[in-house]
């Protein structure tokens, strides 16, 4: 099997309540604090109100992530990863149907996947590719491997951003809720710091891959980036994501 | 009937940041003035319904006079209100 080529992830951003800073992050990142247990929605205050208001908890949360200077975003394609997206809309769009027979066409022009990039390009009038995944517990690697695609094809830069925040009360019985809004927004680019492995072709998988449960959240993916201890994160039963050697031959 | 027509856009579009008294009651709803959009026209229209049980068509040209500025709706409402 061919290799995959390298990559680095250049610049990250991240938004959460009580979260807002760099170093909130990186201390996480080290387990030194948890995501705090807080009601807060992000001002966004970088995007005109008129396209703002379109926007609920969730997209508000990836819009911080996108605006954030120190992304320096340079309307490179987006990467959308989010597992439900807004779907509090999708909620309140299915529960006005069964009570009052009339939707919000304002819900329901925001009801798709790749609506909160699409607000943020048009709010800067760009015409950056956008693509929106959604993904059971494969988020991450399913980012990475579209992103990868786009940088073969030739783009040399790419934002992945990921973001989910707990279910309406409707959908908690059925499946994985995070505890928290957040968003985190990562530019990747060619480079020598990571690799996706696979368990079948690598003759020794790490133990890290072995120990380290498969989670449901891609929280897990931005503490193995920011907190450099590890060596691989399992991103599915055969994929890994593997941190390479400073100056690797 | 003038503030309660600014309350409801103000409401149903949520227009942070924006007070009664920051709406001028003639100046165009759409594009210019408060720079409303066509799903704003729509939501509108969803809104009006249910709150006054006016049924306004898409298409039509009258409808745009209606929507022209606060005033011009507040007119409407009034006169057509069925609750």
């Amino acid at each position: 099997m061919a290799s995959l080529p390298e990559f680095s992830f250049r610049r990250w951003s991240a938004w959460a309540p009580a979260m807002s800073v760099a170093d909130n992050w990186l201390a996480w990142a080290r387990c030194e604090t948890s995501l705090p247990d807080h009601e807060e929605t992000a001002a966004v205050r970088a995007m005109p109100p008129l396209l703002r208001r379109r926007s609920h908890p969730l997209g508000r949360a990836a819009l911080e992530a996108l605006y954030a200077p120190e992304l320096a975003y340079a309307d490179q394609p987006i990467i959308l990863c989010s597992r439900h997206g807004e779907i509090d809309r999708s909620a309140i769009l299915l529960q006005a149907l069964a009570t009052e027979g009339k939707v919000s066409p304002q819900e329901f022009s925001m009801s798709v996947h790749n609506a909160i990039p699409g607000l943020f390009l048009i709010a800067r009038q760009s015409r950056s590719p956008v693509i929106a995944l959604a993904s059971e517990n494969r988020l991450a690697l399913s980012g990475i491997t579209e992103a990868l695609v786009r940088l073969a094809d030739g783009v040399s830069s790419v934002i992945l951003i990921f973001c989910d925040a707990p279910l309406p009360m409707l959908f908690r019985p059925f499946v994985y809720n995070e505890p928290t809004c957040f968003a985190f927004a990562l530019e990747m680019t060619a480079g020598r710091d990571y690799r996706l492995a696979c368990n079948d072709t690598d003759t020794a998988p790490s133990q890290e891959a072995d120990s380290a449960p498969m989670s449901d959240s891609a929280l897990p993916l931005l503490r193995f980036i920011l907190d450099e201890r590890e060596s691989a994160l399992p991103l599915s039963a055969d994929w890994r994501l593997s941190r390479l050697e400073a100056g690797h031959a | 009937m003038i503030d309660e027509i600014k309350t409801l856009i103000i409401e149903t579009l949520n227009l942070e940041d924006v007070a009664i008294s920051d709406i001028d009651a003639d100046a165009p709803l759409f594009v210019e003035g408060l720079g409303l959009d066509s799903i704003d026209a729509l939501e509108l229209g969803v809104a009006l319904n249910k709150r006054y049980g006016i049924t306004l068509s898409s298409e039509s040209e009258e409808t745009r006079r209606h929507f022209a500025s606060v005033r011009s709706l507040a007119d409407y409402v009034a006169a057509r209100r069925v609750r």
